[in-house]
Parts: structure tokens; sequence; C-alpha cells
């Protein structure tokens, strides 16, 4: 019998290839430059930064040399998960600066809550990797700008997490309207349903020994810990992330720029609470969520109308689908969906048109290893990644621009050149917010 | 009752001596009861062999108990088994295991609970005797009357002993040790007097339980249990709770949620999220040694089946791709197939059978064999979805889903 840790080698080596079964065989690509990219995960301890650090690793242009996260159990876990993907266990930090300044690194993957992409982000910039972010961008406009910027001033590749610009139905579909499959579209109806009910409050706890939960909140103020929030659970904070509207809103909204080239909406308004959820509780006993359990944002665009809906409760039994986009052509309604892929119905009647998915993996229904050989290809050829961080920043602004006119409960101008919102001090003093302790907000 | 009714002209009193005699033989040779998680003998098998599935197997009842994933127990005639009514309300259900009659209901306050799942009742009653014990997710023990319901005790597992409740709430079923009942609360277990909840022995630390069941074996004449917890496994002294050997096995979540399997000088552990499983060596004295670890055998929710030397379980997370019954070889760790048919099901063994649910509802049963796994009967028996083992008793089969369909099946 061979030692344990060979045999780990061995075994972890075929269930990694199981794991990636459903995907085509990709050879693992050889890096230009004769060396591999040494990789960061800042966030490393979460199960999606796991999951994009494996596509990472099967394309095979990178090696993983350092984890960071300020929780020491996800650290711990996903670090012997390289370690038994790769055979060589990754060094391991709690804080990204410090691991920025002891390291050599060349490319890094920031997976945290929304509320530190850019701070993160911009630090790995100036040091100068390449950049792979989770979607959105920022948790705030000018976080969103300063990052654009950032990647322009250090000459790097920021790619963003939208993995549906490069899925095969996405593209398909784009073709199908850009040529004009739907004809003249005047209306786009974008939705995220699902079910859900009242939130009670969960009490509040003790910090548990492995989480550095001052640092986890960083530039965000800083609560009460609670189990609801982390792990998994940041994206209903508002002080961390925006919601639905700055989650799955990215995806879908981002379609919509995508088909239509547009930049930026000319108004936005945005309605919506929590009526079902009931209203959020803080204190220091227990806590909700706080972000709204529905919204209903409207964009108005030069030459057409784009609504964004979403709900927490009801499901959607009524329509077809529960996630994706409807553009309304003067030819008939397309669908662009998840794993229901995308659907044309013309307006005469007559039989739809209809194209299937293609995931990479189909449980979770992504698209993530094209997106990530995309974006070492830009680093190797110079071009503009897919999902860049221009692109990922005009489609975050549509959710944070709802999110704006929401929080102000009234609609706004958007000037997409300045990015402000003419002559309304108000609604400027949003775009961004106050750090806390010694962090600084970026510009 | 039946033999009461077909014979009304025999003088009761005889009768009820032989009724009472024939319960007490009933109870002696329980082998036919399911009545507690993993079965009479704690470890997913039933030793029944007249039972029996071809062309359509025939429904006997069924019920609706509300959202869960708690398994159904069998014992005396009667069927248990828990749901949540989808706003507030958990219910402990009793029917009679024949014809699917309610005999009693208890409900108690409790939320959906729908942390990253649908929510509702994760824990399996367990039936010893006369009584019935069930924990809830939030912590509440009860204590009741197998036959009607009513309440001997009830405790509370944060309020009354400081078990600090894990992130899916406390789910490890009760098991009983003697005169103690041994529950998956606290670091390394907590052990309560069953006959009013006192407290035996409490174990200390701060960590929050895992979700397994208490196993115990023997080892050296003596029994042993082994408890887990958010870090790995503990084996401790049921008697006192003193800590004997501890084994790390950490995932992302804190979740160790299957029962060891123990098999001579080896222990089997294994858990999901892509953790995987440790063959380890315990000689009965230090810390057990480990033969091989994989990541071949996840174990999310159920733990594998030991048979012949080989391990049958499923392997991969709900919600994954590659998720399915798989076969491993115990003493090498080498795989022998996999099955993604069943996806993220559960299954039993009886008579060298795998009596398998698959995730999607459908029955599957076909021989065990370490060469494939071949079923000779399928039908579609419940609505997906389904993560709970079926179980066997008395020649019927108790599936549920996690919507709350129960259906009983006629395997007789």
């Amino acid at each position: 019998m061979n030692s344990p840790t060979r045999r780990n080698i061995l075994r972890s080596g075929a269930g990694f290839a199981a794991w990636a079964g459903t995907a085509p065989l990709i050879r693992a690509q050889a890096p230009k430059s004769g060396r591999k990219y040494r990789l960061a995960v800042i966030g490393g301890g979460g199960w999606w930064a796991m999951n994009i650090l494996r596509v990472a690793l099967e394309d095979g242009r990178c090696e993983c040399v350092a984890l960071c996260d300020v929780d020491a159990d996800g650290l711990e876990v996903s670090a012997d998960d390289v370690e038994a993907l790769t055979g060589k266990l990754p060094k391991q930090y709690r804080d990204f600066r410090e691991m920025l300044e002891k390291e050599e690194l060349d490319v890094a993957i920031v997976s945290t809550p929304d509320h530190w992409h850019a701070l993160q982000t911009i630090g790995c910039l100036e040091a100068g990797l390449h950049v792979f972010v989770e979607k959105p961008t920022g948790h705030t406009i000018g976080e969103s700008r300063a990052m654009v910027n950032a990647a322009k001033a250090a000459d790097r590749v920021v790619q963003v997490g939208l993995h549906r610009r490069i899925g095969p139905h996405h593209v398909s579909g784009m073709e199908f309207l850009r040529n004009g499959g739907a004809g003249k579209i005047g209306m786009v109806r974008c939705f995220a349903h699902g079910g859900g009910g009242p939130e009670t409050p969960s009490p509040n706890e003790e910090v548990p020994e492995e989480l550095d939960w001052d640092t986890y909140c960083g530039p965000a103020p800083l609560r009460p810990y609670n189990r609801r929030i982390h792990p998994g659970g940041f994206r209903n904070y508002l002080d961390f992330a925006n919601g639905t509207l700055g989650d799955w809103g990215i995806h879908w909204l981002d379609q919509v720029l995508w088909w239509s080239d547009e930049k930026a909406p000319k108004s936005v308004h945005c309605i919506g609470g929590r009526p079902v959820k009931g209203p959020p509780v803080l204190n220091d006993k227990e806590q909700t969520s706080d972000a709204p359990d529905h919204q209903i944002a409207t964009y108005q665009f030069e030459d057409f109308s784009c609504v964004w809906e979403h709900r927490r409760f009801a499901g959607n039994a009524t329509e077809k689908s529960r996630v994706g986009c409807y553009f309304y052509g003067d030819k008939g309604v397309f669908h662009m969906g998840w794993r229901d892929g995308w659907t044309f119905y013309p307006a005469k009647g007559g039989p739809e048109i209809h194209e299937d998915p293609k995931f990479d993996h189909e449980k979770d229904g992504h698209n993530v290893p094209p997106l990530w050989r995309d974006f070492i290809d830009a680093i190797e050829s110079g071009n503009k990644p897919v999902a860049d961080v221009e692109i990922g920043h005009l489609s975050t602004n549509l959710s944070l621009l709802g999110m704006l006119s929401w929080k102000l409960g009234r609609s706004i101008e958007w000037d997409g050149e300045t990015e402000t919102v003419p002559g309304d001090e108000e609604a400027n003093a949003l775009l961004r917010r106050d750090y806390r302790g010694p962090w600084v907000y970026p510009t | 009752m039946s033999l009461l009714a077909s014979n009304p002209r025999v003088n009761p009193l005889p009768l009820l001596t032989l009724l009472l005699s024939l319960s007490a033989l009933w109870n002696s040779a329980q082998a036919a009861d399911w009545p507690n998680l993993r079965g009479p003998t704690h470890d997913s098998m039933s030793s029944e062999t007249d039972w029996k599935a071809s062309d359509k197997v025939p429904e006997l009842w069924k019920s609706e108990v509300g959202l869960g994933y708690s398994a159904v127990v069998v014992a005396d005639g009667r069927a248990y088994t828990t749901g949540h009514n989808g706003s507030d309300t958990d219910t402990i259900f009793c029917f009679d295991a024949l014809t699917g009659e309610v005999l009693w209901k208890h409900s108690y306050p409790h939320p959906l609970d729908d942390l990253y799942f649908q929510g509702g009742t994760t824990g399996t009653p367990t039936v010893e005797g006369e009584v019935v014990y069930s924990v809830a997710r939030r912590g509440q023990l009860f204590c009741l009357d197998a036959k009607t319901g009513a309440v001997r005790w009830q405790k509370h597992l944060t309020d009354d002993f400081g078990c600090k409740m894990p992130d899916w709430g406390f789910t490890g079923a009760p098991r009983i040790h003697g005169d103690l009942l041994l529950l998956a609360a606290g670091e390394a277990g907590l052990a309560l007097k069953k006959e009013d909840g006192s407290v035996a022995w409490k174990s200390e630390g701060k960590e929050e339980a895992g979700y397994a069941a208490p196993y115990l074996f023997e080892r050296d004449g003596r029994i042993l249990a082994i408890f887990s917890n958010a870090d790995g496994y503990t084996c401790v002294d049921p008697e006192t709770g003193a800590s004997i050997w501890f084994y790390k096995q950490k995932t992302r979540y804190g979740v160790n949620a299957t029962e060891p399997v123990v098999w001579g000088d080896h222990v089997f552990l294994s858990t999901g999220y892509g953790k995987g499983a440790s063959l380890l060596e315990w000689k009965g004295s230090g810390e057990p040694e480990e033969i091989w670890r994989s990541r071949d055998m996840c174990n999310q929710m159920n733990p594998s089946l030991l048979i012949d030397g080989y391990l049958y379980g499923i392997d991969g997370n709900e919600g994954q791709d590659r998720t399915g019954l798989k076969c491993l070889e115990m003493k090498s760790g080498e795989i022998q197939w996999l099955d993604e048919s069943l996806g993220h099901g559960a299954t039993i063994a009886a008579n060298g059978q795998l009596i398998a649910l698959s995730e999607a509802g459908e029955l599957l049963i076909g021989p065990i064999s370490p060469a494939s796994f071949e079923p000779t009967f399928r039908q579609q028996v419940v609505a997906p979805k389904c993560w709970t083992i079926p179980i066997l008793a008395n020649g019927i089969l108790y599936c549920r889903n996690s919507r709350g369909d129960l259906v009983a099946l006629d395997l007789r």
C-alpha cells in the first residue's frame, strides 16, 4: 500500500477529473511565459471561491500559492482542498495586505462580500496583479468607478465574474436578437422570483474564535455577529451587499446592456420594501436581514424602457420561468433564461424557437470555465476580456442606481458621462459611503 | 386485537396472558421493527427476509406530514415521524403502522429555519418500549408516551443544558444506552437519565454538536460511544462522558452528519462538502491511526453501509454534479462503481438487496454486489425530493420526501 500522502494525491487526481467530468475535456494549457501564474484567492475560505479556484487549476496556467480569509476554519478547509487537488499546501493569510506584501503574485481571485471588492481589487492592482473579481464590482458607485480607474492606471486585466457573458445560449441568444430575430425591441423586463415568507429575528452570537469579525465588517459598520450573515448570508444585509437586485439583478441587467450596447439609463425609479419579511430588526440581542423582499425598478434608456422585478415570496408559477429577461420586440417576445435556455415566442403565433443551455457544470448551471480561460487569454494577448471591469461597472451601476432611488424614495435623473445625478446633492451623496475605522474610500 | 376479533368465543383472560407472552416474544425479537433512525442494528440494515418486490408494489396507505427530512421509525405496530407546517409548527406523528390511521400528534411551536434549504424537521424520533424520544432543531426534547403521545417529561437542550445549537439545528437522533439517553448535543455529547431527563453527564468545551446520532460499539467488553461535532469525531465512555480519542474532520460548514461505521479495529468516518472519508485503525488504546484518507466517498447526510468488506453510500453533496450511490472497497478505498441515477437519495439493505430511494423518488431494489448495481425492481413511489432513508419494518417499506408525502408500501 502506498503512503497516505501519496495515496491522497493519486486519489484526489481521480476525484478532480471526476469533478470536471461534465465539462468538455480541456487539455491543461501551458502559460505563454513558460511558468505558471502565481495565484492567490482573497476570500478563499468560501465555497464559491473554491469553485472558481478549481476551474483555474483545471485550466492549468496558474498555481495556487496562497489563500486569504478572515475565517480561519474556511481557510483551513480550502487549503486542505487545494492540497488534495495539487499536492501542494498553499500559504494561508488572514489579512490580504500582509499577503500582497509577502507573496510574489501574478493573479488574484477576489471573492469576498461586496463591500470589500473595491479595496481588495485596487490593492491587488496596485501590487501589479491581474484580478478576477466576483460581481458586483463595487458596493457603491464611487467604489466601482475607482476600480475601473485603478485597472487603467495599473494596465492590468480585471475580469468580473459575469459568466452569463460567455455561456453558449447567452451568446447565441444575443446573436438572435442582434440579427433582428425579435424585431425592433421597445421594452425589456428582467426578473428573479422565488418563494419565501416572514423572517423571524435570529439571536446574535459570540463571534466564533476562528473569525476575525472586525475585519469581516471592514469598511462597513460593525454590527453584532450573527450566523445568518456568515458564512454565506451577507447578500441580504445592505451594509455588505445590495440584496437580490445587487446579486441576480446584475446578471440580467447586464444582458440588457450587452444587447443594446447602451452604457447608462437617463432616469431610474425604484420602489419596494419588506411587507412579507417584515421590518428589519437590529439590536444587541437579535437581528434580521434588511434587504427588500421585493423591488420594482424602471430604467429609461434612449431607445427603450427596462424593468427589473424581484420577489422573494409567492414563487412565479403563473409564468414559465422564475428568472431571466423578456425582450419585447415587434416580432414577438424573447425570453433569455437560465436552466431553460432561450425561447422566442412569435407575436403572430407559429412555432417557438428555442435553444437549450450548455453548462460546464450542470447542477450549478454556470459557465465559469470559459470565463476563466478568457481571463487568462486576455492577460496573455493584451486584449480586453469579455467581462472587463468597465462592463461589470456599468452593469453594477444599474443595480446600484435602483438601490439609490429606492433609498431616496423617488426617481432620479442620471448622467452616464459624468456618473452623477445632475443638480441633486442628496442623491449624489449616496454615490459613496463613509468608511469605518482606518479604511479610506477609494477614488 | 385481530386475534380477539376473529375468536369471539374465546375466554379473554387466558388469551390476554397469551397476548402478553406473545408481546414479550415480539419485544425480544424486534428484528422486524425499525425503532430508530438506522434500524435495529444501527447500520441501516434489516434482517428481514420475508418480503418481495415484483411488478407493482401496492400502496398500503399514505399521508402528509409536512416539510422535513425526518425518517420513519416503527415499533410495536406504530409508525412515527415528524414534519413542519411551513410556517410556525413542528408535529410529531404517530400512525397505526398498518392502516396509516393517525393515533396521536404532538405539535409545538418551531420556526421553519430555512437556512440554505427549504427548512423543516431534520431529526428522527427514537422509540424504546413505551416511550418515544424526539429532538427539535431548536433544542426542544420530548419524552412522550408511545401509545398516547402524552408528555412524560420535556427539556430544552440550550435553555436547560447550555448546549450551543448547531447552524442547522439539533439533528442527530437520540440513542438509548441502558438507563441513559445519549444526545447529539454539546462538544462530545450529552447524557440524560431516561426516567426524568436529568443530567447524567455533559461534555466540556464550547464546540457545537455535529448532526450524527450518537453511535455505540463494543471494544474489549466495554461499550463506547462516538459523537460528532463541528470539527470531527470524539470517542467517549458513555457512562461518564470521559473522552478517549478525537479525530479531526473539518468541513466548510462544520458539518459532520453521518454516523461512523465500526468493524473490528476499523472505524470508517465520512463527511460531505468534498471532504471525504477516512479509514482509521484503533487498537483499543491511544489515538486511532489513519489507514487511508480519500475524497472518493463523501457521505453528506447518510452513512455508508458496510457489507462483506465493501462500503455502499451516497457520495457527493445534494445539488452537485456526480452525486450518486457508490461502492468502495473498505480495505483499500478503491472505487468499485458509481450509479448516478440515484442522485442524492438514500439506501438501506435487507436480504442481500439494496433498497434505495432515489432523490427523484424512485424506489430501486437490486442485489448487493461490488461489481455493479443492477436494479431488478423500479417504481416511482413519491415525488422528489428524497434525502431520507426508506425504512423496512415487518414487510412494509416507509418512504417520505422533503415536502412530507409519506407512503407505506406493502412488500409482504
